[in-house]
């Protein structure tokens, strides 16, 4: 697989400027929005082809998704989720609902039902930045096969059972690669505090 | 008001971040994440490991026209409003307040819907959610009420919405405990368990993954 870069590879926003991006998506501001574009339509195709999507299925869905993401830009709030987070889940959501035909059950961040969090684990948009970095980081350090075993999780819509059956591991091997690889990411977290 | 103590295993987690969870299962996750704030945090590390996944895949071109046809759209995408939550009571649950995204679903159901007795004060209301063998369901266990120790074929999840039941470990399995509001049990298949409500009852949700086999009271 090639992977040729254009010219809008040189731009790619940082995240910090992704979220603001997003921010002015919400404002209503379409070259905003065209930025946030360039940069993830591609990606989340990419990311719909690694789920199994035949290419011209991804193509429908990116636009979908990339629509979804301009109507529910209000929602958007940056002290919670980076802009890259916020989109992921937009894709996984109306991939669930387009090739499942299933809803995805999530919590609404507004219902008074909601157990409040101790106001000192609040973490600030500062911080959340902080742990988009660190993610980043961390997952350059993991061994191969645990980055493949996560890799595979995110953008393979199939059980541990499927990615095990499918690569001759057995299935405790899966699962104990991906819970080395989230302690691991986790420890480089706690020492960034 | 206590936090739970009992927490969807990190892969658990994992499978509702990445979406391969279905509707059934997820829902119980979900759920759990409404009462449980440190469970919220590890959801939302999660979704900003997708995000940061994303933003590092090789990007696969679209066709040039695209951008200009979608933005072209734009004006068209009416803002749809927010759905407004209502703090309702679920009907069923006589008066029992329970959290998002579980109270959408059980507002939901049919207005028909009716308990069925499983075994002497335990009732079951069927939530039709996921295909067979996969069964989802509120479970209400009236005081000191028991599932007689039985298998489960394949995974089981149940998530406590009011009271407590215990859980007594069967032969094969290696768990047991007390699961009050907010806690999710995750109960692997082949395991052996008894069930018993404690001295207020509980109401639960639970998904069955596949059959229970009813053992012989030993």
């Amino acid at each position: 697989m090639t992977t040729a870069r254009s010219s809008t590879e040189a731009a790619a926003p940082a995240p910090k400027a992704q979220d603001e991006l997003l921010v002015a998506t919400a404002a209503g501001d379409k070259a905003a929005f065209s930025g946030l574009f360039l940069h993830f339509a591609p990606r989340v195709k990419a990311l719909l082809i690694r789920a199994g999507s035949p290419p011209e299925v991804a193509d429908e869905i990116v636009q979908d998704v990339m629509l979804t993401v301009w109507r529910k830009a209000a929602e958007y709030d940056r002290s919670r989720a980076s802009a890259a987070a916020w989109i992921f889940t937009i894709a996984r959501n109306r991939r669930i609902d387009l090739l499942r035909h299933e809803r995805r059950p999530e919590i609404d961040p507004n219902d008074p039902e909601l157990r409040p969090a101790d106001p000192e684990d609040a973490e600030t948009a500062l911080q959340r930045a902080e742990i988009g970095a660190r993610l980043r980081d961390a997952i350059g350090t993991l061994p191969r096969e645990q980055e493949e075993a996560l890799a595979a999780t995110f953008f393979n819509d199939r059980s541990y059972g499927d990615y095990a059956a499918q690569s001759g591991l057995p299935l405790g091997t899966v699962k104990s690669r991906l819970r080395l690889a989230m302690e691991r990411l986790r420890s480089e977290l706690k020492e960034a505090h | 008001m206590t936090l739970p103590r009992h927490h969807p295993p990190e892969t658990l987690l994992l499978e509702y971040a990445t979406g391969v969870l279905r509707e059934a299962q997820a829902l119980a996750v979900a759920t759990h994440l409404a009462y449980c704030p440190d469970c919220r945090r590890q959801a939302a590390l999660l979704d900003e490991l997708g995000g940061v996944l994303l933003d590092t895949l090789p990007p696969e071109p679209l066709a040039q026209e695209t951008l200009a046809a979608v933005v072209a759209r734009l004006d068209d995408v009416l803002a749809v409003p927010v759905p407004v939550t209502r703090t309702m009571t679920a009907d069923f649950l006589g008066g029992l307040l329970v959290p998002e995204p579980l109270r959408g679903y059980l507002a939901r159901l049919p207005q028909q819907s009716s308990w069925t007795v499983l075994t002497s004060g335990v009732e079951a209301l069927h939530m039709a959610l996921g295909h067979a063998p996969v069964v989802a369901e509120i479970l209400k266990m009236a005081p000191g009420s028991a599932l007689p120790v039985h298998r489960h074929t394949d995974q089981e999840l149940i998530l406590t919405l009011q009271g407590a039941f215990s859980e007594e470990a069967g032969p094969h399995s290696a768990k047991g405990g007390c699961y009050g509001v907010g806690d999710l049990g995750e109960f692997e298949g082949g395991s052996t368990h008894t069930v018993v409500a404690g001295k207020d009852g509980c109401v639960c949700y639970r998904v069955l993954a596949g059959p229970v086999e009813r053992l012989a009271a030993e």
